[in-house]
């Protein structure tokens, strides 16, 4: 069987598109995620996730993040993922989140990860979501309800790819 | 309602419906045995996860996406087993979108590919624009549809032919799949029997694997004979993957690339992992009824103004050990709807009108996430909307609709909001 390189087999799934193509296709969000695609021009700062609660690290909101992520079967969430999946040759991994101000927020990621917020135990219910596959930045974004200066855990899993670019923006902050 | 054990007999008005306290954890509609609700278990893991790419380390049973596709998961478009999400507002594609293609063979094969795996080109894009239709009822309130028109862009193997058959489909449930299942074929000609020459609908007869006649039950048009057919054919057209009873993508003789990518296997999707896919569906329930559903003087209109006739509320269902009621609200049949809800060819030109009753069970349920996308397309934002493009045989139960007075029409559609 032929092997692929190793961008192909980190799951990425669509041919890379000309920018003014990207850049529109980003408009067909549901909402108006300027804050979002810029951040995503920005420098990341690389993180490697956590295999627990214990050892993942704490981000920020408002800024790109260059996630290294575990294979999935060696992380130990704080919950079960909400939504049933196989693991197979997945990546995963644990990162701690806390905001300042109770509000709405996105998390916003390049890939297919499966995303959980975990408070008090249990996944947050995502109060919106929607997904773009063609745009430049962020692919998926999952909209939570955080309570204020409570440590979060950010839970991602199922994805075929070991690298993803994560950003958490308050809603508030969003271009009308 | 309580699921019935295996080996109950016990008829119920409400079969195969329970509660959905976890939209992403849909229950069965009974009672199962350890064997079974481990592969019912898995078959939902299965459906929520997406495939990758052939080749990649550790994921032999999941690998062999596309490399022409257009979800990379069932649940990609199966939105938790419940019907695809629509789009409301603008003119977003939703993501519960198919553009099947039919007519003569084209070198897009049956499935208008919008995704490919690096290194691959995608068949095209599909852009989609609406326009506005509005109306009166007779006591003067006014309605409004929108109509959808799709252009398919970028195309990356030359234009499709004038006669080539466009086929924008939505995801429909599969919540209650293997009860329809299990609906003897000689109900469906019983019930077919009964209707008014009007309203008289098709049965959908195929042949099976061995030639011999079934009746088509899946799929907006019912050219699925089974759970296992309409599954391996989505896995196939949509997603690029094999199986035993489809070994065979929609990769095309024109398309060498697409023919000549790594495979993830042959077939790419295991027998097991297919009969766990059949096994989920085959025991997935249909969400309960919510509490304080609606006056049943909502039933007493659906059936006055000859809705149920089509949209039949008492089913019978094989269980295998006795009998049991379900109300799907479908008779399984083929109608012609019109020709406002027809496909049309590239040309322009009607290629087809006939459409399997929907199934109005779960409907609650559906719009209960304000995002529901109603009819063959999605293009129903509301069961009113979805009501007043019945045409065809269903005209002059929609006529009759439009005559009841203004309370009775809200009556009506709440009940039909209900189920």
């Amino acid at each position: 069987m032929k092997l692929h390189s190793c961008l192909a087999a980190a799951g990425l799934l669509m041919a890379a598109l000309p920018p003014a193509i990207a850049a529109d296709a980003c408009a067909a969000y549901k909402w108006d995620v300027t804050p979002e695609v810029r951040l995503y021009t920005t420098q990341p700062g690389s993180v490697t996730v956590g295999a627990t609660v214990a050892d993942a690290p704490l981000i920020d909101a408002a800024r790109l993040y260059a996630l290294q992520l575990k294979p999935q079967e060696s992380v130990q969430y704080a919950a079960p993922p909400s939504k049933k999946m196989l693991a197979d040759g997945a990546y995963g991994g644990v990162l701690r989140l806390k905001v300042a101000a109770a509000g709405q927020y996105r998390v916003a990621i390049d890939s297919g990860f499966w995303l959980d917020v975990i408070h008090d135990g249990k996944p947050l219910d995502a109060a919106d979501f929607n997904g773009v596959r063609d745009c430049d930045g962020p692919r998926k974004i999952v909209v939570y309800e955080l309570p204020a200066d409570v440590e979060l855990t950010l839970q991602l899993g199922a994805a075929a790819t070991a690298q993803a670019k994560l950003t958490v923006t308050a809603v508030a902050t969003a271009t009308p | 309602m309580t699921p019935h054990a295996q080996g109950d007999s016990a008829v119920s008005a409400a079969a195969g419906r329970a509660p959905f306290p976890e939209r992403r954890s849909p229950p069965a509609w009974r009672d199962l045995d350890t064997e079974t609700r481990e592969a019912f278990d898995l078959g939902l893991a299965i459906f929520n996860t997406s495939w990758v790419i052939a080749g990649t380390p550790n994921a032999q049973r999941r690998d062999g996406l596309g490399p022409l596709f257009v979800a990379a998961s069932c649940d990609g478009c199966h939105n938790n087993g419940a019907r695809g999400r629509g789009e409301p507002v603008g003119n977003r594609l939703p993501n519960s979108f198919v553009m099947q293609l039919g007519g003569p063979p084209t070198v897009y094969g049956a499935v208008f590919a919008t995704q490919a795996l690096p290194g691959h080109v995608s068949e095209g894009r599909v852009e989609l624009s609406w326009s506005a239709r509005d109306g009166r009822y007779p006591d003067g309130e006014g309605w409004e549809l929108r109509l959808p028109e799709y252009r398919l862009t970028q195309l990356a193997f030359g234009p499709l032919p004038g006669d080539a058959v466009l086929q924008p489909r939505i995801a429909p449930a599969t919540f209650g799949s293997g009860l329809l299942e299990a609906v003897p074929h000689e109900a469906v000609m019983r019930i077919r029997a009964l209707q008014s020459h009007a309203v008289r609908g098709e049965l959908a007869w195929h042949e099976d694997a061995d030639g011999k006649p079934r009746l088509g039950r899946f799929g907006w048009q019912a050219q699925a004979i089974s759970i296992e057919d309409q599954t391996a054919r989505a896995l196939a057209r949509e997603m690029g993957l094999t199986s035993r009873p489809h070994p065979q993508d929609d990769c095309t003789t024109q398309q060498a690339a697409c023919r000549n990518a790594p495979q993830g296997g042959s077939p790419e999707v295991s027998d097991e992992f297919l009969g766990a896919l059949v096994t989920l569906q085959a025991n997935l329930a249909v969400p309960a009824r919510p509490a304080g559903a609606a006056a049943d003087s909502g039933a007493v209109l659906f059936e006055r103004t000859g809705c149920a006739s089509c949209h039949q509320s008492v089913l019978p269902v094989d269980t295998g050990s006795g009998t049991a009621i379900i109300d799907a609200y479908t008779d399984l049949l083929l109608h012609d709807m019109g020709e406002g809800l027809a496909d049309r060819r590239v040309d322009g030109s009607i290629a087809g009108s006939q459409w399997r009753t929907a199934p109005l069970w779960g409907m609650a349920h559906a719009l209960a996430g304000g995002d529901a996308g109603l009819l063959h397309d999605g293009r129903a934002r509301s069961v009113e909307e979805a009501v007043l493009w019945h045409d065809g045989q269903a005209r002059d139960a929609r006529r009759a609709f439009e005559r009841l007075p203004a309370a009775e029409r809200r009556q009506l559609l709440d009940w039909v909001g209900s189920l």
